[in-house]
């Protein structure tokens, strides 16, 4: 029973030795000269001005939440759209219930303000 | 065959009529879930004022429709399995399900009556019960560990956010942020613990499972840390020792409805899990879940007990009585067969109406300035308000296990089964815990008949009298005539013993 998940065994070993390797090697070989707007956080090349963390609206929250929701929503279509043809119209209605759901939602979140920024 | 291959042919032979059927086995289930839905769109357009009213209204709908579909279905002697096995609509969901519409209606009118006092906004408190009573249903309908695991989140995500309820108060928001982290904690145990089970059965399927794990299993490592992980996790949801130290601050700091609802609808459907999980799936090496359910059995009772005495808050009092009462089911889990899961099932129905009604009582105290869940504020309930007293007396006296109360008959039951199971050493300690626990239930009725200065009449508030009342009632004429539930039981209990005994 053990024995099946030999080889899950076998790649992590594979995976961790790789990797460590890899930075290892990278490390004693390559030159290193550091300093200091080398060792400064990449901004897209610009200079930092402020460190990262620091306080930010609780509103980004809500906003993330809400992509949440609605990104996992199209994520169950993709699964869907494989299989519809073998679904037929079974398949086609269970989505429009699954969307009607999410619609439902969205009307809520809208109506209590919630796409509001200020 | 793979996994792809398998979704692709069983899409194919699925008609219309089959999908009836399915659905036809999760009524009550899916009316409770449509409710919920309109109740949110009603929620969203309708004029501020009107708001509350219609969602309560539509709340009480669904519910006694999902009541009805479910007694419906249970005198035709039950449903069966639908959607490929992963839910059924089996008598021992049925009986699960008529509780919950039971209690989701007594919910529904504490909670309405509460928050018109403390000023709070009520539509969104119904949403939420509506939301946990789905998953609550759910759960006790799951047959499959992916149902059982989406129909847990569903009902502990409602309950984390019920449990921050009151916006403005600091100590549900604390309550809210502990539960949230907590249950994420337990859910990532049982989860783990599924994915283990998964892979040393090769079936999700409780059925399958059970037919997959044979006794001489029991060393296979992978499956015994599958079994020890979902202990730790149903313990967890059942707020089991040690894993209860969440349970006091949350039932403190959460709204009183959401306290009484999720104490016991919380309790209810994680024992229906652990049943149908541990009692149906894993029957083969029920030796081994046996003695870890002993252990937080033990555990939960003695702590339980210990810690309720020293409490000066209602609700935290309530909250450690929780925590040995689980301690007492687990006893008539662990016994298993027939009598054992009857007594189980008896005894959840006994405890929601015991727990809340005395948590319904405690919402006749609150005011504009906050609940009031002290000892000392129940001094003098008694001469305050004669029925109210006699009925927390009564709630506190079954919770103890007095004849001829609904709890001293459940408790009976249980232990006997643990007997009549070979668990004497369990019984032994079970009984020496409840001596205990008399203390503190005594002293919740002393305070209530002890004269106070304060002679004032109590706000007459018509929601949770009529929950009280008929908590009492249902306390007292189980307690004369248990045979009205039990022979529900022992009809509920048949499902989970079948997939079992191969």
């Amino acid at each position: 029973m053990l024995s099946d998940y030999a080889p899950l065994v076998i790649y992590a070993v594979i995976v961790v030795g790789v990797v460590g390797l890899l930075i290892t090697l990278s490390n004693l070989l390559g030159p290193q000269k550091p300093y200091k707007s080398k060792l400064l956080p990449y901004e897209s090349g610009i200079v930092p001005v402020d460190p990262a963390r620091k306080r930010y609206s609780v509103r980004f929250y809500l906003t993330a939440m809400l992509f949440i929701i609605f990104d996992v929503e199209a994520v169950f279509f993709y699964p869907w759209a494989v299989v519809l043809r073998q679904l037929r119209w079974y398949g086609v209605i269970e989505m429009l219930v699954f969307i009607g759901i999410l619609l439902v939602a969205l009307v809520h979140i809208w109506r209590k303000g919630g796409l509001e920024w200020e | 065959m793979n996994g792809l291959q398998l979704a692709a042919t069983a899409a194919v032979d699925y008609p219309p009529s089959q999908a009836f059927g399915d659905l036809s086995q999760i009524a009550p289930i899916a009316t409770l879930a449509v409710a919920m839905i309109v109740a949110i769109l009603a929620d969203a357009v309708l004029p501020f004022p009107r708001r509350g009213p219609v969602v309560m209204a539509i709340s009480a709908a669904g519910l006694v429709v999902a009541f009805a579909f479910a007694f419906g279905s249970w005198l035709q002697g039950g449903g069966h399995s639908a959607y490929f096995g992963f839910v059924t609509g089996d008598n021992f969901a049925l009986y699960f399900e008529m509780l919950f519409s039971v209690l989701g209606l007594m919910t529904l009118v504490v909670s309405h009556a509460y928050v018109r006092r403390r000023g709070l906004y009520e539509a969104e408190l119904h949403i939420l019960t509506l939301a946990a009573l789905v998953g609550m249903m759910a759960l006790a309908a799951a047959t499959s560990l992916v149902t059982v695991f989406v129909a847990l989140e569903t009902l502990s995500l409602a309950l984390y956010v019920a449990t921050g309820y009151s916006r403005r108060d600091t100590t549900s928001q604390e309550a809210a942020a502990k539960y949230l982290l907590i249950g994420g904690f337990a859910s990532a145990f049982v989860l783990y613990g599924m994915a283990l089970v998964y892979g040393a059965s090769g079936s999700t399927l409780l059925p399958e499972i059970n037919k997959a794990i044979t006794a001489n299993q029991a060393s296979n490592p992978i499956l015994i840390l599958g079994v020890v992980m979902l202990a730790v996790g149903f313990s967890f949801k059942i707020s089991g020792a040690p894993f209860h130290q969440w349970t006091p601050d949350v039932y403190q700091g959460a709204p009183l409805p959401v306290t009484a609802f999720m104490s016991v609808g919380t309790k209810a459907a994680a024992f229906a899990m652990i049943i149908r999980v541990f009692g149906s799936g894993l029957a083969n090496v029920s030796t081994e879940w046996q003695v870890l359910l002993a252990f937080v059995a033990v555990l939960s009772m003695v702590v339980g007990n210990l810690a309720a005495i020293v409490q000066s808050s209602v609700k935290r009092l309530l909250a450690y009585s929780g925590i040995a009462q689980g301690g007492y089911m687990l006893v008539g889990v662990i016994a298993g067969g027939r009598d054992g899961v009857a007594a189980v099932l008896f005894y959840l129905a006994a405890y929601v109406f015991m727990n809340f009604g005395a948590f319904a009582v405690l919402t006749v105290l609150v005011d504009r300035r906050g609940e009031h869940d002290q000892l000392d504020d129940l001094t003098g309930l008694g001469y305050r308000n004669q029925p109210l007293g006699i009925l927390m007396t009564v709630f506190m006296l079954s919770l103890a296990g007095f004849p001829p109360l609904v709890g001293f008959i459940g408790k009976f039951f249980l232990f006997r089964a643990a007997v009549a199971g070979g668990w004497t050493w369990l019984v032994v300690i079970a009984v020496l815990a409840s001596v205990i626990s008399v203390a503190y239930y005594l002293r919740v009725v002393y305070h209530v008949w002890t004269p106070s200065a304060e002679q004032a009449h109590l706000r007459r508030m018509p929601g949770p009298l009529v929950a009280v009342l008929a908590s009492g009632i249902l306390a007292l004429i189980l307690g004369v005539f248990p045979t009205l539930i039990l022979v529900a039981g022992l009809t509920g209990a048949a499902p989970v013993l079948v997939a079992a005994g191969h």
